[in-house]
């Protein structure tokens, strides 16, 4: 099984936190916690590259959902980015692209940021 | 076609632009592009200023009524017009004032002067409405002729796309199926795994969540008739009472429930239904979805609108019963974990209290010149009540005591320990058998309830008097085997523990050598063969008539192999203690 695992780094007032693996059911409590250290340390732009991520499943999504309202509400964002098409497919299929900013590039996503 | 002497050139013209349009029109798969190029090409050609195209929407809107898709250049139609024209189901071009006087009008008034019917071969796709001509007069026979043209390229093209849409429609359906089979089987797998009802949950939280792309909903388990809200982010749902809800078997959409709520909870109380239903529908929740293990109600998902506002389908409801029943089994199994992990403690908690209290029994007896002692004690499976102490106190005088406390389990063994100390220092004191019978009832009873006492024996043999002295406080009645004669040791008091401040009556025996006394609690004498009847005080005599002259060690074992024997294969029910005293 290719193991999950989430790999989180500053980027000027911006976290990129890279995905690698599978997300799923068993995994989504690990994104969880990497999610929680972060607002925890009152981190809220923040940038995740899928590049790495070979699966999603709808569980994976849901951990998205669940910090979106937090993040915003203190004026920050989740912004997705670098996703494989495959990926990208199952986020499509449920709809997510009308909740979360998904760029082809990750230094896109940071620009966004800077221009705040 | 034949060039006309008068408008041959024209003729030409209007083919090349037909054919052209065709070409353009069947190249495309959007129903939008097409009927805005067809309406330029109307307005274009004719100098018509205003037109609309309406059409059918093949899939209907979720509350099962007609959509339609409308592009006005000018012209603007309400939808109750739209639909009174597809009732007409026209097939050639009209002119409005060929529909009843309320419809023409609304038709005029907005500027209508001819409708275009879209036909495909077997039915109406939508309409072509245009308005007047900039350079004035109606139009004439080759400009309808035109426009019908256009309308039936349009039309062979809006059949094509549609049938292209439908086609890309149930193949993203199709996917949603497969996404949603991919998570059901993902989860299952999951869910076996899980003994943790929080992670449970909070899986079950992160699929919802990630399925339906709605943040507001609660979850609510039912157990016991209770609810417990394990999941809530509806604000305000917290005081609403969901016990009503227990008895919804299906899922089912709130809308419905507000029209007739007893006949999806019939077993549930109407008025409180009723209330409950109101508060949730002023909360937001569009959807219930009970959840079950074996046929009960294990919990619910009060789901609330989605991030998008999008309606739940049907198929959706069905698929996340489905998820909620997976993540109920798990709930559950979680619970049964947790209670056999009690059980357990409570085992290991019992079997360590048992041991500590056979560390209270004495187990060696203090070697006393004058008389040997002996004991037998096999406790019962559970932690029993059954007490015994032999202490010596210089040189002459020996104390014992056999006791059998009320009731089994921890109370039983606490006032054990209770009394064990109580008797022990009340020993050290030097008082009279009474007074420490009398004080020892007092503490007993201060320290018990009504239905909690104990009996017990206990006596002084004094060395240099050759005398028992033994108080009785209603316990089973001790031998004191005298050659051929057998005693019962019967004077003393009432049971410990019932009444403050009883008085008790010395009992006074002289011994002499050869002399045995038997103690005993009820495990002895009643001790139960396979029918249920009693080991009884007769056989207890018999053998310790039969046996009298040996020591007091084997006298108790005589009497164990006799029990044993009586009892055969039944079940120890009780402590077993046998106390026993040789003078020599």
């Amino acid at each position: 099984m290719n193991e999950f695992k989430v790999l989180t780094r500053d980027s000027g007032n911006a976290v990129v936190m890279e995905l690698h693996g599978f997300l799923d059911a068993h995994t989504a409590p690990d994104l969880e916690k990497s999610f929680s250290d972060l607002i925890g340390r009152g981190k809220y732009n923040i940038v995740v590259n899928f590049n790495g991520l070979s699966y999603i499943s709808s569980a994976g999504l849901g951990v998205f959902m669940a910090y979106i309202d937090e993040v915003r509400n203190n004026h920050g964002d989740i912004k997705l980015t670098n996703m494989q098409q495959k990926v990208f497919n199952v986020f499509d299929l449920l709809g997510f692209p009308f909740l979360y900013e998904i760029y082809p590039d990750q230094d896109e996503a940071l620009k966004k940021f800077d221009s705040k | 076609m034949i060039k006309d002497p008068e408008h041959g050139g024209d003729r030409i013209v209007e083919l090349t632009s037909l054919i052209e349009t065709a070409k353009i029109l069947n190249s495309s798969l959007d129903s939008g592009f097409i009927l805005n190029h067809i309406m330029l090409a109307s307005m274009g050609k004719l100098t018509i200023s205003r037109t609309a195209a309406i059409i059918k929407k093949d899939l209907p809107a979720a509350d099962g009524k007609a959509e339609f898709a409308k592009i006005g250049k000018g012209i603007v139609a309400d939808d109750a017009t739209i639909a009174e024209l597809f009732l007409l189901d026209l097939e050639s071009p009209q002119d409005p004032s060929q529909f009843n006087a309320s419809l023409s009008t609304r038709l005029t008034k907005a500027g209508v002067t001819w409708v275009f019917a879209l036909r495909s071969a077997h039915r109406l796709l939508g309409y072509l409405l245009v308005g007047k001509k900039m350079i004035g007069g109606p139009l004439t026979p080759s400009e309808i002729e035109f426009v019908v043209t256009l309308c039936n390229l349009a039309a062979a093209a809006i059949e094509n796309a549609s049938v292209f849409e439908q086609y890309k429609e149930s193949n993203l359906q199709m996917q949603r199926r497969v996404q949603e089979l991919q998570t059901l089987f993902e989860l299952s797998k999951e869910f076996s795994q899980l003994i943790d009802e929080p992670r449970a949950i909070r899986t079950l939280e992160f699929s919802i969540m990630g399925q339906t792309g709605s943040r507001q909903f609660a979850i609510c388990l039912m157990y016991e008739s209770k609810t417990r809200l394990v999941v809530n982010r509806i604000i305000g749902i917290g005081s609403t009472d969901l016990t009503v809800l227990c008895p919804l078997e299906q899922a089912v959409r709130l809308s419905t429930l507000l029209q007739a709520p007893q006949d999806r909870a019939p077993n549930s109380n109407a008025v409180g239904l009723q209330k409950t239903v109101e508060e949730l529908s002023r909360l937001g929740i569009k959807v219930l979805i009970p959840f079950h293990v074996q046929g009960a109600t294990d919990g619910i998902l009060l789901l609330g609108d989605r991030v998008s506002h999008a309606p739940y389908s049907d198929s959706e409801i069905s698929f996340l019963s489905s998820l909620c029943n997976l993540a109920a089994m798990a709930i559950d199994n979680a619970r049964l974990f947790q209670e056999s992990l009690a059980k357990q403690r409570l085992e290991e908690e019992l079997s360590l209290a048992h041991t500590i209290q056979e560390k209270l029994l004495p187990r060696e007896m203090p070697q006393f010149s004058g008389c040997s002692v002996s004991t037998f004690h096999i406790p019962s499976k559970q932690v029993g009540g059954d007490y015994f102490d032999v202490i010596k106190v210089g040189e002459d005088r020996l104390y014992f005591a056999i006791a059998d406390v009320s009731g089994k389990g921890f109370p039983a063994a606490l006032l054990m320990a209770n009394l064990q100390s109580a008797f022990r220092a009340l020993v050290a004191t030097g008082l009279e058998l009474d007074q420490i019978l009398a004080r020892l009832n007092n503490i007993v009873h201060a320290n018990t309830d009504m239905d909690k006492f104990i009996t017990l024996f206990a006596g002084i043999y004094d060395r240099s008097e050759n005398v028992l002295t033994y108080i009785n406080a209603g316990h089973n009645y001790p031998f004191l085997i005298k050659h051929d004669r057998v005693l019962r040791l019967d004077k003393g008091g009432l049971m410990l523990g019932v009444l403050s401040d009883v008085k008790y009556e010395i009992g006074r025996e002289p011994v002499a050598v050869g002399d045995v006394l038997y103690m005993f609690t009820d495990g002895v004498n009643e001790a139960l063969d396979a029918e249920g009847s009693q080991f009884s005080d007769e056989r207890l005599a018999e053998v310790l008539l039969k046996n009298s002259t040996l020591g007091a060690g084997d006298i108790l074992e005589e009497v164990r192999k006799e029990i044993a024997a009586f009892v055969g294969g039944a079940p120890q029910s009780d402590d077993i203690t046998q106390l026993c005293i040789s003078f020599s």
